[in-house]
This record gives C-alpha cells, sequence and structure tokens, in this order.
C-alpha cells in the first residue's frame, strides 16, 4: 500500500472537499415549508333553529321567528414559495339569510320576550387572510394580512406572529402582535334612528410556550391580550349602548395526548377568558382522533361553554335610563355545549372531510344560576363536507 | 369598576409558569418524537373546520381569543 | 439509485436506528430527486433543457461544487471520464446485442466533449445545442457519502452504507473489527472473489460485467471512450479503497477507462486497490 498521495489524488480530493453540503442538518429539527402545494374546499350549512311563537314578543305583528341561515365556501391554497417561505391564502364566501333579535321587552313575569326583525335580511360576506411565512433554522416568522366585506362592515386586519424553537425542539416560544380596523355603516330603514357610519380599532398581543413533555404528549399555554376601541354597540337593535372600549385577557391551555394503544390522539384545551365589562367566561373542549384504518380518521367532539353577563347587560330594554345598556343575548350569562362528530378518508395526498355538529346554549347550562334566560339563545346546526388535495 | 379584571393577570402567571416548570425537564430523542409528528397531534389538524368555528363563537358568544394575532371582525349577528 | 442500497448501522433502539437510517435514507433521495435524468424536474433536466435551448445556467452551490468535480476528473483522465459522454448510450444499445453503425455514432460524438462546454463560476453556457450531462459515477458515489454524514452527524459510530456496490463505511463494529466487504469475480459476479477488511472510508468497484455484450466472441462493455465513442479495452474489474466513496468510484472508473494502461495509472494513484485483468490475474495490495 502506498502512503505518498499523487498529485492526481490531491486534486480529486480537494475538489470533492469542495462540494458544499446544501444545509441538511437535524430532519425534525430545521423548521422547514411544505414541500408540496395544498389545495382546499370547505362547503358548510349554518342553520340556527327557529324561534318558539311564545318567545317572541311581536310573533303576530310581523316579526319573525326564524333565524339565520348561512352557506359558507372556504377556500384555501398553502404553497411553498422558494426554498425558505410559504403563502398561506383563505377566501372564505357566505351568503346568510334570516331576521336577527332587535331588543327584548319584560313579559311581566320575570321573563323577557324577543323584539325580533321583520323582513328577512340577506346578506353576503366575503373574506381574504393572506399568511406568509419565512422559515428559519429554529423558528417561524409569519405576516399577515385580512379584509373582509359585508353590505354594512368592513374590516381590515394585519398581524405580526413568529415562533422560536428552543432546549433541542423540545420547547417553542410563540407570540404575535394583531390589528383590525372595522367600519360599520348600517343599513338604513324608515322610521329607525341608526348611525351612518362608525369605526372600531382592535390591537391584540399574544405570547405562549409550547412544551414536549413526553414521547406521547405536548402542551401549549398561551396569554392573549385585546384591547378595542370605538363603536362597539350594535346599531340595529333598538336599543344598545354599550362602553367605547373592551379590554379582555384570554388563558388558552392546550393538550395533545397519543394514545399509541388506540392508535388515538385526545386534544384537550382550556380556555379562560375575562374582560372589563366584568365577563368571565370557561371554554372546555375535546376531540378524540381515532384512526380506524391508515385511511381513515373519525373524530368526535365535546365543548363546553359559561358565561358570565356583562355588567351593563339588562334582560329587558329599559326605555330612557341612563348610560349603559344591552340585552343582547351574547352578553347575557348562559351556557352551551356543542356536540360534534367528523370522518375523514385519506391518502398520501387526498383528504375528504365530512362533519357535523350541534350547539345547544340555554341559562341552566351556565355554571352559575342564571335568573333571567335570554330568550334569544341559540341553538343550530352545522354540517360540512370538504377536502384537501396535495400536489 | 372597568378595570378589575386585571387582578386576573397577578393570579394568571404564577399557574402558567408552574405549569411550566413542571415539565421543563423532559428529554426526548428526536427519535422517539415520531407519534408528535403525526397529523392528528397537531394544534390545528383541519384549519380552516377551526377557522369556521371560531368565527362562528366569536359572533355568536361574548369572548373570543386564543393563540393568534386574531383577525377582523364581523357585522354578523 | 439503481442497484441494491442498505444502511446498517448500531443504535441502541430500533426506534432510534430507524430514525437514523430514515435521515440519511432522505439525504440520498434528496440527491437522487435532484440529480436524476428520469426526473423531469431535476436540475440534471433543467440543465439539459438549457442546453437544447442553447442557453446558459446559473446553478446552486452543490450543484457548481459537482461540476467543478468533474471538471477536474476530465482533466485528470485526460479526457476519458466525460460526463458529457452520456448521449453516446443512444447509440449502444446493449441489449440489443447489435453494434451501432460507426454512422450513427459519428452523429453523437459532435456532443461528446466537456471542453465544448463554458464552464465558469456557477454559470454553465452551452455554445453548441444538444450537449447532455449526465452525473452518473458520480452522484452516487457523493450520495453514500453524504449519507454518512448525515448518520455521523446524528451520532452514529458503527454502520455502512452501500448505494449499489459503492459502499462507504461510518465507523467499524463496536467491537472495532472491520466490515468484510466482498469483491465479485468478475467471469461469476454472483461469486466473491475475495473479501476485503474496511475500518473506515469508501469503496467502489466496477467490472466489465456490469453492462456488456458478446459480439462475435468480442466482449463490448458499457465503459465507452468519449473520443472514439467505442467501448475501451478495460481491466476485468477494478476496486480501489479511499476516504471517501467519490473518490473510489471515480478512481475505479477511470482505471477501467484508462484500458492497457489502468494498472500503471492505477499504481501511480497511490490508493490502495485490487485490480483483475482480462486472464484473471490479480494485481494490487488491497
Amino acid at each position: 500500500m502506498k502512503t505518498e498521495k499523487s498529485r492526481t489524488l490531491s486534486a480529486l480530493t480537494s475538489a470533492a472537499l469542495a462540494i458544499p453540503v446544501a444545509a441538511v442538518s437535524n430532519h425534525v429539527a430545521a423548521d422547514a415549508p411544505p414541500t408540496m402545494t395544498e389545495v382546499g374546499y370547505r362547503y358548510s350549512q349554518y342553520q340556527e333553529d327557529d324561534l318558539s311563537e311564545s318567545d317572541v314578543f311581536n310573533s303576530d305583528s310581523g316579526g319573525s321567528t326564524q333565524r339565520y341561515d348561512i352557506n359558507i365556501h372556504q377556500f384555501r391554497v398553502l404553497a411553498p414559495a422558494g426554498d425558505n417561505y410559504s403563502v398561506d391564502a383563505t377566501f372564505d364566501y357566505e351568503t346568510m339569510s334570516g331576521a336577527s333579535p332587535m331588543g327584548t321587552v319584560s313579559d311581566g313575569d320575570g321573563g323577557a320576550l324577543l323584539v325580533m326583525s321583520g323582513a328577512s335580511i340577506e346578506d353576503t360576506r366575503m373574506d381574504l387572510n393572506v399568511k406568509t411565512t419565512r422559515y428559519y433554522e429554529s423558528g417561524n416568522a409569519s405576516v399577515i394580512g385580512g379584509y373582509s366585506t359585508e353590505d354594512d362592515y368592513e374590516a381590515f386586519n394585519v398581524g405580526l406572529e413568529g415562533e422560536k424553537h428552543i432546549n433541542d425542539k423540545l420547547t417553542t416560544l410563540m407570540g404575535g402582535v394583531g390589528y383590525s380596523d372595522d367600519t360599520i355603516e348600517p343599513t338604513q330603514k324608515l322610521g329607525a334612528i341608526r348611525v351612518t357610519e362608525e369605526d372600531k380599532y382592535t390591537a391584540t398581543i399574544f405570547a405562549g410556550i409550547a412544551q414536549v413533555i413526553n414521547a406521547e404528549s405536548v402542551l401549549q399555554t398561551s396569554i392573549n391580550y385585546a384591547y378595542s376601541d370605538g363603536y362597539l354597540s350594535d346599531p340595529y337593535k333598538l336599543i344598545d349602548q354599550r362602553p367605547d372600549s373592551r379590554a379582555s385577557i384570554a388563558w388558552n391551555t392546550r393538550y395533545r395526548y397519543y394514545l399509541g394503544s388506540l392508535d388515538a390522539a385526545v386534544h384537550a384545551d382550556y380556555r379562560l377568558y375575562t374582560d372589563d365589562w366584568d365577563m368571565v367566561s370557561h371554554t372546555i373542549g375535546f376531540e378524540w382522533h381515532q384512526n380506524i384504518d391508515p385511511n381513515l380518521r373519525v373524530i368526535p367532539s365535546f365543548r363546553y361553554y359559561s358565561q358570565s353577563q356583562a355588567d351593563f347587560y339588562k334582560p329587558s330594554d329599559m326605555q330612557g335610563l341612563e348610560g349603559d345598556q344591552s340585552s343582547d343575548y351574547r352578553l347575557s350569562p348562559f351556557g352551551a355545549v356543542t356536540f360534534g362528530l367528523s370522518a375523514v378518508a385519506h391518502s398520501y395526498n387526498w383528504k375528504v372531510i365530512v362533519s357535523a355538529e350541534r350547539y345547544i346554549s340555554g341559562g341552566d347550562l351556565a355554571l352559575g344560576t342564571v335568573e333571567t334566560e335570554h330568550p334569544g339563545l341559540l341553538q343550530y346546526t352545522l354540517l360540512t363536507v370538504g377536502f384537501d388535495y396535495s400536489f | 369598576m372597568k378595570h378589575n379584571s386585571f387582578s386576573y393577570k397577578l393570579t394568571l402567571f404564577p399557574i402558567l409558569l408552574i405549569a411550566v416548570g413542571a415539565v421543563g425537564c423532559a428529554e426526548i430523542q428526536p427519535w422517539e418524537r415520531g407519534e408528535l409528528a403525526r397529523t392528528e397531534m397537531k394544534w390545528d389538524p383541519d384549519p380552516m373546520k377551526s377557522a369556521l368555528r371560531d368565527h362562528i363563537y366569536f359572533s355568536k358568544e361574548g369572548s373570543s381569543g386564543g393563540a393568534s394575532s386574531g383577525g377582523g371582525g364581523c357585522g354578523c349577528n | 439509485m439503481g442497484g441494491p442500497c442498505s444502511i446498517q448501522l448500531y443504535a441502541e433502539s430500533e426506534n432510534e436506528a430507524t430514525y437514523q437510517a430514515k435521515s440519511a435514507m432522505d439525504e440520498v433521495y434528496r440527491l437522487e430527486a435532484k440529480y436524476s435524468r428520469y426526473r423531469d424536474d431535476s436540475i440534471i433536466s433543467k440543465i439539459n433543457q438549457t442546453s437544447l435551448d442553447g442557453e446558459s445556467l446559473q446553478v446552486d452551490d452543490e450543484t457548481a461544487g459537482i461540476l467543478n468535480y468533474a471538471n477536474i476528473v476530465w482533466h485528470e483522465s485526460d479526457g476519458l471520464f466525460d460526463v458529457t459522454s452520456g448521449v453516446l448510450r443512444k447509440v449502444w444499445d446493449f441489449k440489443s446485442g447489435c453494434l451501432p453503425s460507426q454512422t450513427n455514432i459519428n452523429k453523437v460524438l459532435p456532443l461528446v466533449g466537456w471542453d465544448k462546454l463554458n464552464w465558469n463560476n456557477g454559470l454553465l453556457a452551452f455554445p453548441l445545442a444538444g450537449i447532455e450531462l449526465d452525473f452518473g459515477g458520480i452522484v452516487k458515489e457523493y450520495a453514500a457519502d453524504r449519507a454518512v454524514e448525515v448518520c455521523l452527524q446524528l451520532g452514529v459510530q458503527h454502520g455502512l452504507v452501500e448505494l449499489g456496490g459503492d459502499i462507504r463505511v461510518i465507523g467499524p463494529h463496536p467491537d472495532d473489527t472491520p466490515w468484510m466487504i466482498g469483491i465479485r469475480d468478475s467471469r461469476a459476479p454472483e461469486k466473491a472473489i475475495t473479501k476485503v477488511p474496511l475500518m473506515t472510508g469508501g469503496l467502489a468497484s466496477s467490472g466489465d460485467y456490469e453492462r456488456y455484450m458478446m459480439v462475435n466472441g468480442v466482449r463490448y462493455s458499457h465503459l465507452l471512450n468519449p473520443c472514439t465513442g467505442w467501448p475501451v479495452k478495460s481491466l476485468a474489474s477494478v476496486t480501489v479503497m479511499a476516504d471517501q466513496c467519490l473518490i473510489a468510484g471515480s478512481a475505479t472508473t477511470i482505471a477501467m477507462l484508462k484500458g492497457d494502461q489502468g494498472l500503471d495509472w492505477l499504481e501511480s494513484l497511490g490508493l490502495p486497490y485490487l485490480a483483475i485483468d482480462q486472464n484473471g490475474v490479480q494485481h494490487g495490495g488491497i
């Protein structure tokens, strides 16, 4: 065996060693854009149950007992762009029809009756959102821009979000800021006194941390602070005057656990919300992602929600009262449950989704005791079909 | 009265730190993280579905807010 | 990548081994996808399309490194190892058992020649449309080296990567014994003529048995001289050991293309080798 290296060998060796290695690091570690383009579509029917005539004050004078039906088309494209970027664009097209509560009156017996709008309201909503993400060795950063428009409403929003992996990728820090500028121009109606154009601004900031706990589970917790300023009332209500600002904090905790023996993943989420309108709410969500075979997954889900009332909430509208008041059911004390069932059939580049959800809300579902249940609390059914395709 | 809710801020953070401190010492090798990479283990396995859900809850309930910078509002009543 | 590919490695658990092997295979697949001439989206297809259009192309750093290497190999082999010689396959169909006509060889020969294209600082220009590049003989060996690098990065200390007969050792067995590599008998390729120990580095083999045809009792191998367009009368097989699989692979190819000067060339190169001539005589001191 010769030990003296020839000139040829030196030339070959130095040329071989000079081949620069394309950044190939730890494959789990590097944050990378998706390798394929994914397109998705969902069609959903959202249908609120009709009100009972006995809950509607003006049911025999034109007040509708029918509430909203909404058809929603969602489109999405998620595409890699260059070596380090991805673009995630969603477009929603919604058509809604139905009637909504304009106010409440006392039924003289401690309860309240709804005053409903008459003729069916028709509206179309379009919402475009684009999120561009830059991927780094151990994290990513996104810029978000969105625009939505309705007959009487327009909203622009922008956001910045980022994630940073630390601790050998076992821990992820995340955070972001957002800003939204909304304008409402209510449709005018003869005889009704409504504002012509009002604005509101919302600023959001959040920070969170996700931690790999063991080979089967991960936990994420985050704090979200939002501040809205401007016109926060509902112009279509007979009487509705809310404070001109709202500050809220939401604490979200999410947990994912993989059960190897059952080939299923459990999702458990909890949110505690509180704001300076004196509202506190608790949201608990469970999902069970059960793999039936390599190409089929079934996902039953359950959600529980309970909120306390806003401090200026009034069960029935009070004429001539000074200061803030609202009889909006969304500011009333109530609880709600959602039962859902989804099925996802998938192959390596196809996914077909069918899902159904049923939402029931009521005063008796709230954590505390509700003296006067709002007659306008919702029940709805949401049906979705859709697909994702990657190429 | 308006800002009494900020007392929550003080109680929230200790809980947050305890939760993280308790799990911060885990050591899981990269090859042991296969189950965590499963699609059903994502925070959001179906972003379009959760976006629609969030939108409905946002417009039909009194509270909102998650681990995101949020979006625009809507006139949906 | 063609031929059997395997990764053997020692790990503390099957999960760990699977993860490490998969990471290494991902690197091989990455290079396969990037440089395969059978894939429309590969850089090779893009280069060859640029050539058809008679245009020029700025290539990425890794591709530039490989082209620089191809340039050195071409020079060091006196023009025998030529990444443009792949077009000769269009006239040499070894499955047919028929020799191509000299007229057909003459038609493609003008498109062969590394010196007919311009390669400068990452810019590849084709003054002559239709020259095709083929990184066969480079990328498979480079991929074996890269797969080993990935394993080393992931902490593998003992293992071996084989891509279609080209081998690179990650490290010896845990008890410090070498891997024993069988060398094919060039006239009975399913049998091992000898076994050689390999502690570290790479080992590559080339033989006239890999693809050839017999016409009127004469053996015509796949090793084509880019100047004449005809197969060379080469050694029967050559095996070379080097730190890198890429160097070992290039050395075997050049030694085969050198024909009757192959042995001298191997001797002057200074790497351990084992050559078998057409009479079945073994040379070299592996």
